[in-house]
């Protein structure tokens, strides 16, 4: 308990583990009370205000169906995060697995694994989502899942060189030699000696998740219309560059501040749990 | 040295076989009929019978493979669906487009995010370090679809400063020879008409090389401070040698193996990662005629130029590899288990 205790203290002192939690935060709780603090429907359409700008009535102003412009960021945060949370969780399990069987049993799984996880490194990730879209189809749940499979070996390698680190150390010998099961090795004294690198990954995974889902919508290959989501709403802002620029401000700074947000919380998890780097 | 290249050569034909499987497998993966996919709801048993014979899908397995692989070896990419051109012939009017973006970004990025870690790494824990990685942090977290909004925005529509989009004034328009507008302009002896192409390129590459320009600060930064604190450095600084001298001779020299590689994959990314930049600026580049391809779920087009991009990523990879190599004798010498 003073072990964890002794590290949630560091992070406090630490001025960007701070910033981005507070940032964080204040996300999940927009996206928990998004019902609540939204003053219109989000899909509420009002063709006599449309294109209306911010005024008493509509903070942010209204989009071209005469929605308003803050209540769909406001639901908008709810899509973004349970888009990087999915995207990350499909990439820690399927990643993980794999990281976690390669580099535990070696041999022939090991070099087939990793030469396909290299073959996926071999496409920039955004094009890798575009594959996968084009197999699925665009639609929301299908970004989630192509963000994800884009991260797969980013987390396959990770883990996979932090269970060789530890894989042949003493008290995972001594779990063997007690007769333990390799799935009771594995979860019991593998996975909770590599949490350090995969939670440092997941929480900088969720800054590039957000940020490509968001890309993979704009394009018109993520969430599609009607729904509230910020980069499908940017796509909609660049026609209307011209005639109404404030449908467009709102959503890049909710999704510029998410990222950052994540990215500071990671950086600084991978300070504090990585005392190689300073 | 040879047997480096050889050994990395090698590696590069099972990649690109294994390009060609991924690619091959695309169509193949959909759920469902591709076929029916392709034509839509609408499509008569006739039409559905014709395209899976056009794309093969009734022959074995094996056999639409090798026919795929041979037309590859060929530099046949097959036919697009949507606008029955030859999907080779569509990538290569567009393929000098991307290249010549991708291109001007990366010499932003290299040029400013060089600049900034020297002085981040030379103004340790100073305002300016903080300055620069603080600038660094934002560029990684910066959703550049919005960037680029918000740089029309501001330089095309308020200031004026700038064009809208596109690579060029219609109305200047000059015979096409190497499709690089740069270079064409200068052919055509047109100098009007070259300052009107570096014009439409100015917003493209400084938004594209956003991101690039913040890792290529970090990176510089990094590899800096980790040789600032080399005994050579310190006896460079023991010899009264001046600061200019040390910083730029002795530590930059080495401290520019790391960044270049850096850079190098960088450009890789910007290659086939231009996607979105493209489609904010209206850029007619291989990344924007993909997206459109994947729309309109023309297979032949999006096989095609997938595997395009991932090659020139895997090629330039490798070219960076043998860079480091030139530049770094212990890369090659730390034997073939890498």
């Amino acid at each position: 308990m003073s072990e964890t205790r002794r590290a949630f203290r560091q992070f406090l002192r630490h001025r960007g583990a701070v910033i981005g939690s507070v940032i964080v935060l204040v996300f999940v709780a927009i996206a928990l009370l998004a019902d609540v603090l939204s003053p219109h429907d989000p899909l509420a359409q009002d063709l006599v205000h449309r294109l209306e700008a911010p005024s008493a009535t509509h903070w942010l102003g209204t989009d071209d169906f005469g929605r308003d412009v803050l209540s769909r960021v406001l639901h908008g945060s709810r899509v973004s995060l349970r888009l990087g949370l999915v995207a990350v969780a499909v990439a820690l399990l399927v990643g993980g697995t794999i990281g976690l069987l390669t580099g535990y049993y070696g041999g022939w799984l090991d070099l087939i694994a990793m030469r396909v996880m290299d073959l996926m490194l071999a496409f920039p990730s955004i094009l890798m989502a575009i594959v996968v879209v084009a197999i699925l189809g665009p639609s929301l749940t299908n970004a989630m899942i192509a963000v994800g499979i884009m991260a797969v070996p980013q987390y396959a390698r990770i883990v996979r060189a932090s269970v060789l680190s530890v894989r042949g150390l003493e008290y995972v010998q001594a779990s063997r030699a007690l007769g333990a099961a390799d799935p009771r090795i594995l979860a019991r004294a593998i996975l909770p000696n590599i949490a350090g690198p995969i939670i440092v990954t997941a929480s900088l995974g969720l800054a590039t998740a957000i940020l490509d889902a968001a890309g993979l919508s704009f394009l018109g290959l993520g969430a599609q219309p009607p729904i509230p989501e910020w980069g499908s709403m940017l796509s909609q802002g660049r026609e209307l560059v011209l005639v109404a620029p404030w449908v467009l401000t709102a959503p890049g700074v909710a999704v510029f501040l998410a990222v950052l947000g994540f990215n500071l919380v990671g950086d600084a998890l991978r300070d504090l749990l990585d005392p190689r780097r300073t | 040295m040879f047997s480096y290249v050889l050994r990395r050569l090698g590696l590069l034909v099972p990649t690109l076989l294994g390009l060609s499987i991924l690619t091959f497998s695309l169509v193949h993966l959909v759920p469902g009929d591709p076929a029916a996919v392709m034509l839509g709801e609408r499509a008569t048993p006739e039409a559905l019978t014709a395209l899976r014979a056009e794309l093969g899908l009734d022959r074995p397995l094996y056999e639409q493979y090798g026919r795929y692989l041979s037309g590859l070896l060929a530099g046949d990419l097959g036919r697009s669906l949507k606008t029955r051109e030859k999907v080779a012939v569509e990538i290569g009017t567009r393929f000098p487009a991307t290249f010549e973006l991708a291109l001007a970004a990366i010499l932003f990025a290299a040029v400013f995010g060089v600049a900034a870690g020297i002085l981040a790494a030379r103004k340790r824990r100073s305002f300016v370090d903080a300055a620069v990685m603080a600038g660094s942090l934002a560029g990684v977290s910066m959703p550049i679809f919005w960037l680029g909004l918000l740089a029309i925005l501001l330089f095309s529509v308020q200031l004026h400063w700038l064009p809208l989009a596109g690579r060029i004034d219609p109305s200047l328009a000059v015979p096409r020879l190497s499709g690089f507008l740069l270079i064409d302009t200068l052919l055509a002896g047109r100098f009007d008409a070259f300052v009107d192409v570096a014009r439409h390129l100015v917003l493209p590459a400084w938004v594209l090389g956003t991101i690039p320009l913040a890792v290529i600060a970090r990176m510089t930064r990094a590899a800096m401070l980790d040789v600032m604190t080399q005994d050579y450095v310190r006896t460079a600084w023991a010899k009264g040698l001046s600061e200019r001298r040390v910083l730029l001779v002795h530590v930059l020299k080495n401290a520019l193996i790391p960044t270049m590689t850096v850079i190098g994959l960088q450009f890789g990314y910007l290659l086939g990662g231009a996607i979105i930049t493209e489609t904010i600026f209206a850029w007619p580049g291989v990344g924007r005629w993909l997206v459109l391809a994947v729309s309109a779920r023309d297979f032949r087009a999006v096989q095609g130029g997938v595997l395009l991009l991932a090659t020139l990523f895997v090629v330039v990879n490798l070219v960076v590899d043998l860079l480091y190599a030139v530049a770094d004798p212990r890369v090659r010498l730390a034997g073939g288990d890498e």
